[in-house]
């Protein structure tokens, strides 16, 4: 492979099998380029396996891993010192600063005292916590909590950031505070960064590659464009007449599809909205939901063939 | 184009690659280790945190204060360098209840652990760091009132050879002080690293430490221990010598001289369990009185020998004499079983450090 000096992770046919007999890794291969990268999969997917490998906490039953260059197995020492991790639970203490929290897990990475004050308050500004960086963790709010986790994975100039569900348990301002944030770190920082999700409405507004793992096994990795040229779809529910809207909003143009009860349109610009709208009032219908379809992963590959050719479509 | 110059600019500094140099794994541990001695202490933490720790410093250091002043006066210590750790022993798992949880149920409450463990530190080096961390806090709380007492003692020193049997006084108690260090701490820390509730891994170290010493206090104690008694006849002098002033105690008056000179007077005689003196003046040598003392000594029966290895303060103690043939202690000679005592020692603080360290190794991280 052409681009193979600058892949950020490689995995070559990656098994994990616990003691117990459970497999948690399949014959798992991948290449993680530089950029924001979508890990998708549902819970128990083998996402947080994955992850401890690729941090050389977990030596893989069979398989090569590479991450920045260094061998999984061999070198997770120094593989820890490059990454920074964002844990998926609460992981902070709430009574010290988060200067002397961030500073402290700076020491951590290898950072000598000067320089990890300075870092500290540097990812703590990034994150945007330079104004509250004195006040103890306990009185931060769920998404400044949030902000200091990413602070301390980010702490060091890490040159990988592995962050698990970073928008757990965040309100939708919030997570769109929080995946903004992301999305500039990749592309400002030039960080690489890979984001485990199960939900793949987050990390498609953000991801410029993703891979989706099922039952530990690899079940697609491409760019975003490619993944996701099928997913927007607009939920429309009328209480009567939704044959007549579908044949209506049909003969504008649009591709429309019945689901259960509802209407699937899909987006295929902007305009669709207005036509939606203005289609529902010249027909005098009485609307009850008009949603922008958001997809849970466990939905979108629930009975889904790996071969098959267009898995998106062919679910809706 | 404007001509005034702005009056401020706003700069948007970026992101910056840290280019400066990174530590290696062993310096990565030491900076773990020092932050950790340092949490022990309360520093780094609110003021509340100091507390404990600096009141039991501040109690420890109270009889080493008082064994300066007796020192510049010229008197014997108030407490001896070898018994200082056993009679203050409460202060110490007062320290180490509280220094434990700190320095390993926070992280386990708070879940931190996944931090540390995906950084370049080791399995072992989160166990390694914390546990040297509260072994040298507790050698600073057991050896400072050593040191203040040496300090006083030399300061008051008249010669170097006084200087020199102080030192040899002095190195039990260092010794002491070592074992004390070494046995809490892992102890104590293997306790707190079995829970994130700081409450409860105190009150389950405390416990321990409580009950075992209730314990091995009954067996000592009320069910070991049997009196002997003894009758000595001494003879003395009724006036001090040198200092023909008045007499020094009465004699024929009552019930003889004050406990704390027969002590001195008549040698081999054992005061410390009761005594019953008499005296009259000894009608053959004018000036002397003759002395008869009741006194008793405890005999320690297997059972008290055996009580005293169900403690770990009675199991240093034991050590202690065992290893100076120290008479001045206030249990039972261990002997024969003064080896025991010394391998029950080393097998406990093996066994602790050991489930220290095989408890981290399965730590999980997510």
């Amino acid at each position: 492979m052409s681009d193979n000096e600058q892949a950020i992770i490689e995995a070559t046919a990656l098994t994990m099998r616990y003691p117990g007999g459970v497999t948690a890794l399949s014959d798992l291969t991948l290449s993680v380029e530089p950029g924001i990268t979508g890990l998708v999969g549902a819970n128990g997917a083998g996402k947080s396996t994955l992850i401890k490998i690729l941090l050389g906490l977990l030596t893989p039953t069979q398989g090569r891993v590479r991450v920045l260059g260094l061998d999984a197995r061999t070198q997770g020492e120094r593989i820890r010192g490059r990454v920074g991790y964002m844990p998926e639970h609460d992981c902070l203490p709430d009574d010290v600063t988060a200067t002397e929290f961030v500073t402290h897990l700076g020491r951590m990475t290898g950072l000598p005292p000067t320089a990890a004050k300075e870092q500290a308050a540097e990812a703590l500004r990034h994150v945007g916590l330079h104004e509250e960086r004195y006040r103890q963790i306990g009185t931060f709010s769920t998404g400044m909590k949030q902000r200091v986790k990413l602070a301390q994975a980010l702490v060091g100039d890490p040159g990988l950031l592995l962050l698990d569900e970073p928008t757990n348990g965040l309100d939708p301002a919030g997570r769109d505070a929080m995946l903004a944030l992301i999305q500039r770190i990749g592309t400002e920082f030039g960080i690489a960064v890979v984001v485990a999700s199960h939900l793949l409405s987050e990390i498609e507004r953000i991801c410029d590659h993703l891979v989706a793992v099922e039952g530990g096994r690899l079940l697609r990795a491409a760019s975003l464009v490619s993944m996701t040229r099928a997913l927007p779809w607009l939920a429309v529910e009328v209480d009567e007449g939704t044959a007549r809207l579908s044949a209506h909003l049909a003969s504008t143009g649009l591709t429309v599809r019945e689901q259960g009860r509802g209407l699937l349109v899909r987006v295929d610009e902007e305009t669709v909205f207005d036509a939606v709208r203005d289609a529902v009032a010249d027909l005098d219908l009485p609307l009850t939901r008009l949603e922008h379809r958001r997809h849970h992963v466990e939905e979108l590959f629930a009975d889904l063939e790996p071969e098959q050719g267009e898995p998106m479509e062919a679910q809706l | 184009m404007s001509t005034s110059a702005p009056t401020s600019v706003i700069h948007d500094i970026g992101y910056k690659p840290y280019t400066g140099p990174r530590q290696g794994h062993g310096q990565i541990v030491r900076g773990l280790y020092v932050h950790s001695l340092r949490s022990v202490f309360g520093f780094g933490r609110g003021a509340k945190a100091k507390v404990v720790p600096f009141a039991v410093l501040a109690i420890m250091l109270f009889p080493a204060i008082l064994n300066v002043y007796t020192a510049s006066k010229g008197e014997s210590l108030v407490m001896p360098y070898s018994l200082m750790a056993y009679r203050l022993f409460l202060f110490s798992v007062v320290f180490v209840a509280v220094a434990a949880p700190e320095l390993v149920s926070r992280d386990l409450r708070h879940h931190t652990l996944p931090l540390y463990f995906s950084r370049p530190l080791r399995r072992s080096d989160y166990p390694l760091a914390k546990l040297l961390a509260l072994i040298s806090a507790l050698l600073i709380v057991q050896l400072l009132p050593i040191l203040v007492t040496y300090l006083g003692q030399a300061a008051s020193a008249t010669s170097g050879h006084q200087i020199w049997l102080d030192s040899r006084d002095a190195f039990p108690g260092v010794f002491v002080g070592v074992l004390y260090a070494v046995l809490f701490s892992t102890v104590s820390l293997l306790l707190a690293s079995s829970t994130g509730r700081r409450v409860i891994a105190t009150g389950v170290i405390a416990i321990l430490f409580l009950v075992t010493t209730a314990i091995s206090s009954v067996l000592q104690n009320a069910v070991g221990t049997t009196y002997q008694e003894h009758v000595t006849a001494c003879v003395e002098p009724t006036v001090p010598k040198n200092n023909p002033g008045p007499r020094a105690f009465p004699v024929g008056e009552g019930d003889g001289p004050p406990v704390a000179l027969v002590g001195r007077l008549c040698p081999g005689v054992d005061l410390r369990n009761g005594a019953d003196i008499g005296g009259r003046l000894d009608p053959d040598k004018p000036g002397y009185a003759d002395l008869t003392v009741h006194y008793e000594t405890p005999v320690y029966s297997n059972v008290a020998k055996v009580g005293g290895m169900t403690n770990p303060v009675t199991i240093i103690e034991g050590t202690r004499i065992w290893v100076f043939h120290a008479t001045d202690s206030d249990m039972p000679d261990p002997s024969p079983l003064g080896p025991a005592y010394a391998a029950e020692l080393a097998v406990l603080a093996l066994a602790a450090g050991g489930g220290l360290f095989l408890r981290y190794r399965k730590v999980s991280v997510s």
